[in-house]
């Protein structure tokens, strides 16, 4: 129950309250020396490394943000085209679900850390191993998403097209896939958060641009002003991206306008 | 109530599993002053293994467990944390530290001298530096090579932002990248340079005996220097001094028995063959508590210090101030006298 | 012209589950002609349901046989219009999308398939809602897309599986009206399942009363309310008369299902 739900206006008011008190906290805590600005820079100064990186000649961040989204996008929708498909199978077929389940269980709890090594020694060091780590770390999720989707269609709905005339492969192409599109859609959008730390991991190693490099290099040179603007540079850029996904959502699933729908 | 059977099951499970971390408080090390060192696999390290392996530290009243950490950073935040107390790191992660504004740490010497164990191998079919034109090179960023790299080439006309591709490796991966052909150039210290070197075909266009660095000062371009948590010292710096005591006491040892050291540490910490590490130390100048006095100066590494702080500061912009390392120096902790191998029974 | 158009011949249904064997129809045996209503009156669970499954094909029984013009039913049979309890719309489909969605399978043009949803939208009073979407239409306007789905799909027979069920009391007798509107209109078979007897006494021309689980055929009425006829039927002597013989029968089977479970602990 959302019986209490705050008007746009006073979210908007207390949301900026809560930032500014948070800011103007750390920004205190260590103009006073309560903690040593090279462990935390204070806002400002992160503000004016951010600044640095930004404009200039030396700006690389925008340079950045773009090689990382490039290689968060490129390997989700890989691991879209290749799981949304299996997971719409697996959700309609008991017998594919069963025998692909075990091998699913397996390979979803591993971090996108963990196939660097593997990765490494199968492409190298290339573009195609940074999308690789990320589609391995997506696929799982997005696999498993559509299928509980796929199986949260209502049954009677696939009753009714049958009965209609409709043959398997339309049921699954104008029900099954439409009917768990918004679960799935819902699903992807925290795949597309998981997606970023992937190619966090991903650009450890054998990178030479990209947020992660950006931070991990930053640890190497101790600039942890640096570290910071790395990570606020993803977290706005993934708040971006959820904005557009809502848009993408709301443009796929029109018959969610008020979310009433049942 | 179940809900407080469940709670009481929780707690007792995770009391059992915080009773298996194996935790060596005070009273466990046998009255002995537990320290936290940590370093890589760099045969800089010896005479601590060996001070380890030796039981030297021991009759100095301290119990010393090892860390693996493979990078200086790394071991530098580790250090800064409190977590560790001795290590010896990189120079130039230090004064990258330093200009960051990092004062958790003292810097108490230079650990050795050992030019020639680091260089930029390339493979088959590049062998010039013209060659390495629009070619990818790969390393740890922000380690020594890193400075390496950049001299070299520029000393050969080629500008590392424009003219190659560089690319950030983790220490322990540059071999298996190099011999899988996916950089084409690489640069690392020992041990990961024999391996280097040993891949078919591959050529060394340089060592860091090469570099302008080393022609003026004859030291690498950046040479491992001992830290110790500042904290640490200053809570006791008798404590401290003993400590560095032993440590020299153990590098005389090591300087003394080289081949028993050599065993010592193989496999256990070097995983290289015999032979090789024989050879290799035998090109290696550990800096005693004396030379520790006449290194740590405006004759001895201030000024190799001073170039290195600009190369980071102009041409590479890695920090943003150039820092007057020479307040982070502390010299009390070093003896005056070198440990004697007769203490060592 | 009374040709037969369903034939269920000695059918019967058992689920395996975990508990073991459950009988939901036994031995069941009824005929439907062309153009008649035939309405199966029961308690809930006297396995109505899943006779209707059986007959659209959604079930196969596990003895005896269901014919439809003859032939046996063995797979999913689109002549036999399902409309369900719940309405079973496409909720990412407009209501003419819906409509016409029986038509855009069969591979009929987009302009031929908009004509004929179109005719059964305005057949039942939507206009105006072709491009709204069912979950902004409250629940008699969604059965009512429902009807039209079915019947845009031209079938022969039409299974209602308590359709009106959920509809409060005065969208429920519009709707009854409505469906015996279009059912005379149209002379289409129907075999419609509910568990009310004003229900099935308005819209039948032949009630069947089902036993408790497992379902049998308990008595068979033929319903003589003159035809055509409107809602108002409910209100003569003869409906009443009716309704009273078939409630006493239903009564003892309702009382039966629910002394069971007592006898038995």
């Amino acid at each position: 129950m959302r019986d209490k739900e705050l008007e746009l206006w006073r979210l908007i008011v207390f949301g900026a309250i809560g930032l500014v008190g948070f800011i103007g906290l750390w920004e205190l805590v260590v103009r006073l020396g309560f903690i040593d600005p090279f462990f935390l820079p204070a806002p400002s100064q992160v503000v004016q490394r951010m600044q640095q990186l930004a404009v200039g000649p030396d700006a690389v961040l925008w340079r950045d943000i773009r090689v990382s989204a490039i290689r968060v996008l490129t390997g989700f929708f890989l691991s879209i085209l290749v799981g949304v498909p299996c997971g719409l199978i697996m959700g309609v077929n008991p017998v594919i679900r069963a025998a692909l389940n075990p091998i699913i269980s397996i390979i979803r709890p591993l971090p996108a850390l963990s196939w660097i090594p593997l990765s490494m020694l199968w492409l190298g060091i290339d573009e195609q191993q940074k999308y690789a780590i990320v589609f391995m770390g997506c696929f799982a999720s997005v696999l498993v998403y559509t299928t509980d989707a796929t199986m949260g269609v209502d049954p009677t709905l696939t009753l009714a097209a049958r009965n209609l005339g409709a043959t398997r492969m339309q049921v699954l192409r104008y029900v099954v896939l439409p009917g768990a599109l918004p679960n799935i859609l819902s699903g992807l959008k925290v795949v597309l958060a998981i997606a970023w730390t992937c190619v966090i991991s991903a650009e450890m190693v054998g990178a030479n641009s990209g947020l992660g490099f950006r931070i991990w290099t930053a640890k190497e040179w101790s600039d942890t002003g640096q570290v910071l603007v790395g990570m606020l540079s993803i977290s706005l850029t993934v708040l971006l991206l959820d904005i557009l996904f809502r848009g993408v959502e709301r443009l796929l699933v029109p018959w969610r306008k008020g979310g009433s729908a049942a | 109530m179940r809900a407080i059977h469940w709670y009481i099951l929780f707690a007792s499970f995770w009391l059992l599993l915080a009773g298996c971390e194996q935790k060596t408080p005070a009273n466990k090390t046998g009255g002995l002053e537990p320290v936290v060192a940590v370093g890589s696999q760099w045969y800089g390290h010896i005479p601590v293994w060996a001070g380890i392996e030796r039981g030297i530290f021991e009759q100095y009243g301290f119990k010393v467990s090892w860390r693996f950490i493979g990078k200086s950073m790394d071991r530098l935040n580790a250090i800064s944390s409190g977590e560790a107390q001795f290590a010896s790191v990189g120079e130039i992660a230090m004064l990258s530290a330093m200009a960051h504004g990092n004062r958790r740490f003292y810097w108490v010497g230079n650990q050795d001298i050992a030019p020639g164990f680091e260089g930029l191998v390339a493979r088959p079919g590049i062998n010039s530096f013209a060659d390495l034109k629009g070619k990818k090179i790969g390393f740890p960023f922000g380690s020594s090579v890193d400075i390496t790299c950049r001299l070299l080439l520029r000393q050969h006309g080629l500008d590392p932002r424009k003219d190659v591709q560089l690319v950030n490796l983790e220490v322990g991966d540059v071999p298996a990248v190099f011999r899988a052909g996916n950089i084409d150039a690489a640069l690392i210290w020992e041990p990961g340079f024999s391996q280097l070197v040993a891949v078919e075909g591959a050529t060394v266009l340089a060592m860091d005996t090469d570099t302008e660095v080393y022609r003026h000062f004859g030291t690498m371009t950046g040479p491992d220097v001992l830290i110790l948590g500042k904290t640490w010292v200053d809570r006791d710096p008798q404590r401290a001094k003993r400590f560095m005591q032993a440590y020299f006491t153990a590098l005389e040892w090591v300087r003394v028995h080289p081949d028993e050291a050599t065993a010592l540490v193989q496999r256990r910490y070097i995983q290289q063959d015999l032979a090789l590490i024989r050879k290799n130390m035998k090109k290696f100048i550990w800096q005693d508590a004396q030379a520790q006095h006449r290194v740590m100066s405006e004759e001895g590494i201030y000024p190799q210090a001073e170039v290195i702080v600009d190369i980071l500061f102009h041409q590479i912009k890695a920090i943003p101030q150039k820092p007057d390392f020479r307040e982070w120096v502390n010299l009390e902790v070093i003896p005056e006298t070198p440990g004697s191998e007769r203490e060592v029974k | 012209m009374s040709d037969v158009m369903i034939r269920a011949e000695n059918v019967s249904m058992t689920f395996r589950t975990r508990t073991g064997e459950l009988g939901a129809v036994e031995d069941f045996s009824l005929q439907v002609d062309r153009g008649e209503v035939v309405c199966i009156v029961g308690a809930s669970g006297c396995g109505k349901s899943t006779l209707l499954n059986m007959v659209a094909g959604f079930l196969r029984p596990t003895a005896g046989r269901i014919l439809l013009e003859g032939k046996e039913i063995t797979a999913v049979e689109p002549r036999c219009g399902m409309i369900f309890q719940n309405y079973a719309l496409f909720p990412w489909m407009t209501v003419r999308g819906n409509v016409a969605f029986g038509p855009r399978l069969r591979g009929l043009s987009k302009k031929e398939c908009n004509r004929k949803a179109q005719h059964w939208i305005e057949r039942v009073g939507l206009q105006g809602f072709e491009q709204a979407y069912p979950g902004e239409l409250s629940g008699g306007m969604q059965q009512r897309v429902a009807l039209c789905r079915a019947l845009a799909n031209e079938p022969e027979v039409l299974l209602c599986d308590e359709p009106f069920a959920a509809l409060d009391a005065m969208t429920r007798q519009i709707m009854q009206q409505e469906l015996l509107r279009i059912v005379q209109d149209s002379a289409k078979t129907v075999l419609f399942i509910t568990h009310s007897i004003d229900e099935a006494l308005i819209l039948s021309d032949r009630l069947v009363v089902m036993s408790a689980r497992p379902g049998r055929v308990k008595a068979v009425y033929n319903n003589d309310l003159p035809r055509p006829r409107k809602l108002d039927v409910q209100l003569t002597d003869r409906f009443l008369k009716l309704k009273r013989q078939v409630w006493d029968l239903v009564q003892e089977e309702v009382m039966g299902a629910m002394v069971l479970p007592v006898n038995t602990t």
